[in-house]
């Protein structure tokens, strides 16, 4: 019978937690993340210097690093990684564009969710790499083909996720919106859409990865130039250390795009408790 | 059917059956995924094109065994609303497989017969060189690099075939293809290298014997998926004509080295391998002598 239960208010608890801290001052926490990769880069090092691993199938990453090295000095990458760049960021935003506000309606009518529901489930559970040629026959092998398929591979992780949040909102805040004489308008501006914007960033960061691998995809069909293409003739080359690079740049793109996100997420999200 | 097609026709004519041979036979899309299953050890033999020696050249343990195709065997198949004739390729979109391997190479020593270089085309890598066709079909480009059988399908489809090299200059003696495997598995199991390399050795006398001829094209036709017609036109060119067919599954089985030293030479010129590797690293005569000699 030695059950206890901690009834010190939350502020008291925390200044327990940490009773030597000068006032005014946090913690600073280790910057986890950055340990972690490290750490698991040098895992890679060590297990490659002891293990016999074919350098067709892995290298260490101080190669890695080396070929980095190589590919900028030489300037092999810029313009693959202008072109797919540009790509993501013109496809992301039209996707976002139209998915958001389709998301939106889909998710606060319901007349108009039930009609939308087969096509976004359909399409959503279609391989982007089956639809890949078809975009590319019709836009032709420049940016906006890549545009398209990055646009094609973002869109349903938003508009779900949209739908959603939306529906998400709590019904008594739609009934207090109600009570107090709210349009429709205004319910849907100042209610739906700021209640719903977790889910909307939600989806935007799980977009960043169907996008960054759309990069890839819409390279696989015809490219003049992009990561894709780059990790593509790299592969064909065994110039393996080089498909890292790609492919190192590829996630590091993916991880900017998400950091950015998140930025814009903090500022948006400043009025939750 | 410079490479995929001999196997297929060694089967038929019943020669993989009497040297005692059961294949698995894997079809690959790229020179570069063959390699690479040579490589993780799944595929013990390939019969595919020359992408081998780029393996060999960054370290890989891909040998060069036997000869297939030892003559460039691509001419530019034009869109003849956009290009009119070899002077006229500057600047023009070309659909190719990959601006790393011998196709690549070949184009370059092509472009540079007419003072054109690879910076003075407008490439895009799409595929193989079916999935090519399909971009010259649809428009997306003005003309691929074809060889046999789709240079043919395009001239019937319309398509303007400017010849195997350009005016008054000759055909490239590259290996196109050729029959490769690991120098571990050769080390391991070299009765097998040896009576794979009989029977393909056997494969060519067949094929190259006038009476098979027609029941070539036959197999041809149902292998490649293609007309008759265009069959035999490949046929032709392959195992009856002047220009290739000496450099076509050579008598002896081996690999020419005049073919394979210029394209290697051709690579490095053309900063596709940094440095060259010797002809002993990436081909031997061995197995085919040994194959040849108990014929």
């Amino acid at each position: 019978m030695t059950d206890t239960i901690d009834i010190s208010p939350p502020s008291v608890a925390q200044d327990t937690a940490a009773p030597h801290a000068p006032a005014g001052r946090r913690r600073r926490r280790p910057p986890l993340s950055l340990l972690s990769v490290i750490g698991g880069f040098l895992l890679w090092e060590a297990a490659l210097a002891v293990f016999e691993v074919s350098e067709f199938a892995l290298v260490p990453p101080t190669q890695i690093i080396g070929e980095f090295v190589v590919v900028i000095r030489d300037g092999l990458i810029w313009e693959h990684l202008r072109i797919s760049v540009l790509a993501f960021l013109f496809g992301f935003a039209v996707s976002a564009a139209l998915a958001i506000p389709l998301g939106l309606i889909a998710g606060s009518s319901r007349t108009f969710g039930e009609l939308a529901s087969p096509w976004i489930a359909g399409l959503y559970a279609t391989p982007m790499i089956a639809l890949a040629p078809l975009l590319i026959i019709a836009l032709g092998f420049g940016i906006q083909a890549k545009m398209a398929v990055v646009a094609f591979a973002c869109f349903f992780p938003m508009v779900i996720n949209t739908i959603s949040g939306v529906k998400a909102v709590e019904g008594s805040l739609l009934d207090v919106s109600t009570a107090f004489g709210a349009t429709r308008s205004e319910t849907f501006r100042k209610v739906l859409l700021p209640g719903s914007v977790p889910f909307i960033m939600a989806g935007l960061q799980l977009a960043v990865g169907r996008g960054v691998v759309g990069l890839v995809v819409a390279d696989l069909f015809g490219s003049r130039a992009g990561l894709g293409l780059f990790l593509l003739n790299s592969a064909q080359a065994f110039n393996i250390a080089r498909v890292f690079v790609a492919a190192l740049t590829l996630a590091m793109l993916g991880v900017l795009f998400s950091a950015v996100l998140r930025t814009i997420e903090g500022r948006m999200l400043r009025w939750r408790p | 059917m410079t490479t995929g097609l001999w196997l297929g026709v060694a089967e038929q004519a019943g020669i993989l059956e009497e040297e005692g041979l059961t294949l698995d036979i894997v079809d690959f899309r790229a020179s570069a995924d063959v390699n690479n299953g040579l490589l993780s050890g799944d595929l013990d033999v390939a019969v595919n094109g020359s992408g081998g020696i780029v393996a060999t050249a960054q370290g890989g343990d891909v040998i060069g065994v036997g000869g297939g195709v030892d003559v460039s065997v691509w001419e530019p198949l034009v869109n003849t609303d956009r290009v009119s004739g070899w002077d006229d390729l500057a600047g023009k979109t070309v659909a190719v497989s990959s601006t790393s391997g011998v196709v690549w190479a070949v184009l370059g020593d092509l472009l540079a017969e007419i003072g054109l270089t690879h910076d003075d085309i407008d490439p895009v890598v799409i595929g193989s060189t079916f999935e090519n066709y399909a971009a010259l079909e649809s428009g997306q480009v003005d003309w691929i690099p074809g060889a046999a059988p789709v240079n043919f399908i395009g001239e019937d489809a319309g398509f303007g075939r400017l010849g195997y090299a350009a005016p008054g200059g000759e055909v490239p003696l590259f290996t196109s293809g050729y029959v490769s495997t690991t120098n571990a598995f050769a080390a391991e199991n070299p009765d097998s290298v040896v009576r794979f390399l009989r029977a393909w050795i056997r494969t060519g006398q067949w094929a190259k014997d006038p009476a098979n001829f027609d029941r070539v094209v036959e197999i041809a036709a149902e292998v490649s998926e293609v007309e008759e017609s265009v069959a035999r036109r490949s046929m032709e060119l392959y195992l009856l004509g002047d220009v290739h067919s000496p450099y076509f599954l050579a008598e002896n089985g081996e690999i020419n080295d005049e073919s394979l030293q210029n394209l290697i030479d051709s690579m490095v010129r053309q900063e596709i391998l940094e440095e060259a590797p010797s002809l002993d690293e990436v081909r031997t005569h061995e197995y085919a002598r040994r194959a040849a000699a108990c014929l």
